[in-house]
């Protein structure tokens, strides 16, 4: 997902002003001349230059395209194991604590294989063994508090 | 002083049990350093508990020996599914993964058990011999001079890399912005946290450094199937290792300077490894005849990082030791065991127990040898994970990312910053923007942001101050050329092509 | 050797103990207890806290991890304690500065948000110069600070508003001279602050006794005077600041062990009860007295009473230095 220089170039201008704008919002220490703000409005003024330098070399270099995007992110089941990976995971971390990590991490690991093209009923058993394995392993030797959820009572 | 206590404290050290405690907590240390996302630092935690039914030197061998195990360990993760351990192996993950890549996973992780174990045994040497002598040059540091060490090991970052100066420096800028995140330190105001409570403790490092590594990795194994380079097999664990000792004589320079730089490195109380690790792999492809190979594959750059990095780790017992001021998290448990076995820190304590003191040492020394043995095992071992299909690898590193995440404080929103920080690097990386200096920019970004609020306040807003002590002045020299020759070349070397179109 | 072999089988014994704790234990505590401390490591918070969790943890035989959470003047910290799920599972130290990070407006907590488990410690500040700094007692140091341009002098050793900020703004009202006089740098803690001290970063720093001990020891730095109503048995030579100048001023530091808010009254019980035991211990009251920190036990009611009434006194005199949020 390549994008144009000139394009991230804006992006990081717009990105500098609203972090000095922010920055210079923040108030001052009792006694001090220095303040929270004074480290984030100097690099504001970084993104801001480097941005405006960023577009300037990218207007330069014409020709290519906007977004380059890879061909791989046209097989859906390719993009479907890509989202899983992020956006799923963003969402087994929202249920977490209610869900727990033995199922929610056997469904996100399954759905992935069954996303890569690993079918066979014996990914299934793979998976379960796998994500119990790492439970037990945490919970028991290193007194990570993974969360069972669901199968509170069972583990 | 060390000579004369040498035979009582090898009295001490030399027993039977003593081997078992410290092979025992090794083989544990290199279990937990190789899972990925479990670092040094809760491995040496868990082990606390324990020490308090041992003796003193037992009790501190067993953390020593933990602790030096788990930072080489996770150099195994690294090498084989590119998530770095530590923020000093994020100096040289690319090279680690990219070995593998080229089928050399053994010269690569071979290369990382020698130069580690070389340049701790040269830091718990220095240790032996001068600890009080150094201890007292480390104290001439001010916050001065400290900004300045933490720009030289940033400028670095910026510089090493194979990218554009420009985007490396916007990267190290996005982590410096992203390590601002969170309660500011000095007035306690929360700053950029969109009045999410989760964020008002900062962006958790250890979920960033997954993250940011990991996850681009496999976006692009799930969707650049095609394109991914695949990795050349392994054969007999035994001869994975061929032609080791060769290239570490090659660079026998190398490791003398890297541990040099390493050990004075770590003496600082306020810089640790990781500025150790950035700073000796920059000196390296500095004075390299192959510096397009950095960040690519290079053992040379491998040899100098991964000695620097053991190195300083024995450097930060100096000021622990001498002073009770930890350097790192590690180091502040072992003082914390000392003070509870009542070898208090200071001055004092070699003198008053030299023969402990120096038995102590003696454990740092057998620690960083048992490294190579053990981790030549493990390497062995390990790298059979290689011959899982990468596809299939996938999701069961995604599930330790996850578990990794979580477990730095057990709370779900690690988890979250580690997907959008992994996204965020997956955006980056394509369009040539280098990961590695955003990740030293997160861990770095507190120190650099004290030490200068802190030095303007004691400069009352003028740069003079900044200047003033000769250390300092010195460390901003060193910046002021790190920056000024690579523009002034490229600057010459502009002018020479737009001469020659002329003509 | 004999404790060797011990050692060894205690390790191998506490490893299979501890790999089948979580499942068994059906009480509190179930599994680990967090112990927060809100200064850095190498501190004096960090050291007792470290000591005391040391002995709760062979008292509970649970692990008890030392976590330090350190920055925003010790906001950080003490909101982190105050957050935790009330179940026990975690606690931490609080310290004076509870009762002045509200006073100086860096937060709204106030020692209301935490279950008093025992006051175990407090420390009078000291007044602390470099060796070769030429000042041989506080009259002298007090007489250049009179003839002095503002700023001149920097001082360090806690964050801003922290509790050795306030001695020496304390000292400096005491002894007629105007807040502004020396500039604060604030610090992470004592620590950081005295080895500033020590490098020559500040020319002054604040702290307590056993804080300074190891670069003391090393003949780096010298104490001047301390912040008590009377000499410290520890340091019998020391004059007090009153007795050296006749101004009138002391201030200490104090910790304390809280839980937040909302622990069920049976498990704040066992914690009290468990802490209390600890601070009892031999071991312990031997590793205070050998770093020279005084030892006190003041549980629960008593406690709180005592935070009350502290958070009071502070907020007086950080309006009498003009700190307070208006």
């Amino acid at each position: 997902m390549k994008f144009h220089d000139s394009l991230i170039g804006a992006i990081l201008l717009a990105f500098g002003f609203w972090v000095v704008v922010t920055a210079l919002g923040y108030p001052q220490m009792p006694g001090q001349s220095i303040g929270p703000g004074t480290f984030p409005s100097v690099l504001g003024a970084l993104f801001i230059a480097g941005g405006a330098l960023l577009t300037i070399s990218g207007l330069r270099t014409r020709g290519t395209t906007l977004l380059d995007i890879d061909p791989g992110w046209r097989h859906a089941d390719r993009l479907a194991a890509a989202l899983l990976a992020t956006v799923g995971a963003v969402l087994l971390a929202l249920v977490f604590e209610s869900v727990g990590f033995p199922l929610g991490g056997f469904v996100l690991v399954t759905a992935l294989f069954v996303l890569s093209g690993y079918r066979h009923p014996i990914w299934i058993g793979v998976s379960a063994v796998f994500v119990l394995a790492v439970y037990l392993l945490m919970t028991r030797l290193l007194y990570v508090p993974l969360p069972a959820g669901l199968l509170k009572g069972i583990l | 002083m060390v000579l004369q206590h040498l035979d009582a404290a090898l009295e001490l050290v030399l027993t039977w049990d003593m081997f078992v405690v410290m092979l025992s907590c090794a083989l544990f240390g290199l279990f937990v350093g190789a899972v990925p996302g479990l670092s040094a630092t809760m491995a040496t935690a868990l082990l606390v508990p324990l020490t308090f039914f041992m003796d003193p030197v037992p009790a501190i061998a067993a953390i020593v020996a933990t602790a030096a195990m788990a930072i080489f360990a996770s150099d195994i993760p690294a090498a084989l599914i590119r998530i770095p351990g530590t923020a000093a192996s994020a100096a040289y993950v690319d090279d680690l993964s990219a070995l593998t890549r080229m089928g050399k996973v053994g010269r690569a992780l071979g290369i990382s058990v020698a130069a580690s174990a070389i340049g701790g045994v040269f830091g718990s040497l220095v240790l032996m011999f001068a600890a009080p002598q150094l201890a007292l040059v480390s104290l001439n540091f001010t916050s001065f001079e400290y900004f300045w060490l933490a720009l030289l090991g940033l400028s670095a970052a910026v510089m090493l890399g194979s990218a554009s100066i420009l985007k490396s420096l916007i990267s190290l800028g996005l982590g410096l912005m992203i390590a601002s995140v969170g309660m500011d330190t000095t007035s306690g105001l929360p700053r950029f946290t969109f009045g999410l409570p989760s964020l008002l403790d900062g962006v958790a490092f250890v979920p960033a450094l997954i993250g940011m590594f990991a996850i681009p990795e496999l976006i692009r194994t799930f969707v650049h199937r095609d394109t991914v380079p695949s990795v050349a097999p392994i054969g007999n664990p035994l001869v994975l290792f061929r032609g080791l000792g060769g290239v570490l004589w090659r660079h026998k320079w190398n490791l003398a300077r890297s541990s040099t730089i390493g050990t004075t490195i770590g003496i600082l109380p306020g810089a640790g490894s990781d500025i150790a690790a950035w700073i000796s792999y920059a000196v390296s492809k500095k004075f390299s005849k192959f510096p397009k190979t950095y960040g690519k594959g290079s053992e040379e750059g491998l040899v100098d990082a991964c000695a620097a990095n053991n190195s300083a780790l024995s450097g930060a017992y100096v000021p622990a030791l001498v002073f009770g001021i930890p350097g790192d998290s590690i180091t502040a448990i072992v003082i914390g065991v000392l003070y509870i076995k009542g070898l208090n820190p200071g001055p004092m304590v070699f003198l008053t127990s030299g023969d402990k003191i120096t038995a102590i040492f003696l454990v740092f020394l057998l620690a960083n040898l048992l490294i190579v043995p053990l981790g030549l095992l493990a390497v062995a071992l390990a790298a059979q994970v290689l011959r899982v299909p990468k596809l299939v690898l996938a999701p069961l590193i995604l599930c330790f990312c996850i578990v990794g995440s979580y477990s730095i404080d057990a709370s779900a929103s690690g988890i979250v910053i580690m997907v959008v920080l992994g996204v965020l690097a997956y955006l980056m990386e394509e369009n040539g923007f280098p990961v590695a200096p955003t990740i030293l920019g997160i861990v770095m970004g507190l120190l650099v942001e004290q030490n200068l609020v802190t030095s303007l306040i004691k400069s009352d807003g003028s740069f003079v101050g900044f200047v003033e002590r000769p250390i300092a002045a010195g460390l901003a020299l060193v910046v002021a050329i790190v920056w000024t020759v690579p523009l002034w070349l490229w600057w010459r070397q502009g002018r020479k092509r737009s001469e020659e179109l002329h003509t | 050797m004999n404790s060797n072999r011990r050692s060894i089988l205690s390790l191998v014994a506490a490893v299979v103990l501890g790999a089948s704790l979580p499942a068994a234990a059906q009480d509190w505590p179930s599994g680990p207890v967090t112990l927060i401390v809100p200064w850095s490591a190498g501190g004096g918070t960090d050291a007792t806290a470290r000591m005391i969790g040391t002995l709760l943890e062979k008292e509970l035989g649970v692990p008890v991890p030392v976590v330090n959470r350190t920055g925003g003047s010790g906001v950080i910290g003490h909101s982190a304690i105050a957050e935790a799920a009330p179940d026990g599972q975690t606690i931490g130290i609080a310290t004076l500065e509870i009762g002045s990070m509200h006073t100086l407006g860096l937060t709204d907590l106030t020692y209301k948000a935490y279950t008093p488990i025992g006051l175990y410690n407090s420390d009078p500040a000291a007044i602390f110069v470099r060796t070769d700094s030429g000042f041989d007692d506080i009259q002298g140091l007090l007489a250049a600070l009179e003839s002095a341009p503002d700023r001149e002098f920097k001082a360090s050793g806690s964050a801003q508003g922290g509790v050795n900020h306030l001695a020496l703004a304390g000292m400096l009202l005491a002894a007629g001279l105007p807040v502004e006089r020396v500039a604060w740098v604030p610090s992470e803690g004592a620590a950081p602050g005295l080895q500033d001290l020590a490098a020559g970063g500040v020319k002054i720093a604040t702290a307590s006794l056993p804080e300074a001990a190891a670069l003391m020891s090393a003949g780096l730095i010298k104490p001047l005077a301390v912040f008590a109503n009377e000499r410290l048995d520890s340091a019998p030579d020391l004059p007090t600041f009153t007795e050296a100048t006749g101004h009138d001023f002391a201030l200490g530091s104090w910790r304390g062990v809280v839980a937040p808010a909302g622990v069920p009254d049976d498990i704040a019980a066992k914690l009290v009860e468990a802490v209390g035991k600890v601070v009892h211990d031999p071991e312990y009251m031997t590793f205070m007295k050998d770093r020279g920190y005084a030892t006190q036990w003041t549980p629960s009611g008593e406690f709180e009473a005592f935070m009350g009434s502290s958070d009071k006194a502070l907020a007086q005199s950080l309006k009498a230095v003009g700190l307070a949020k208006q």
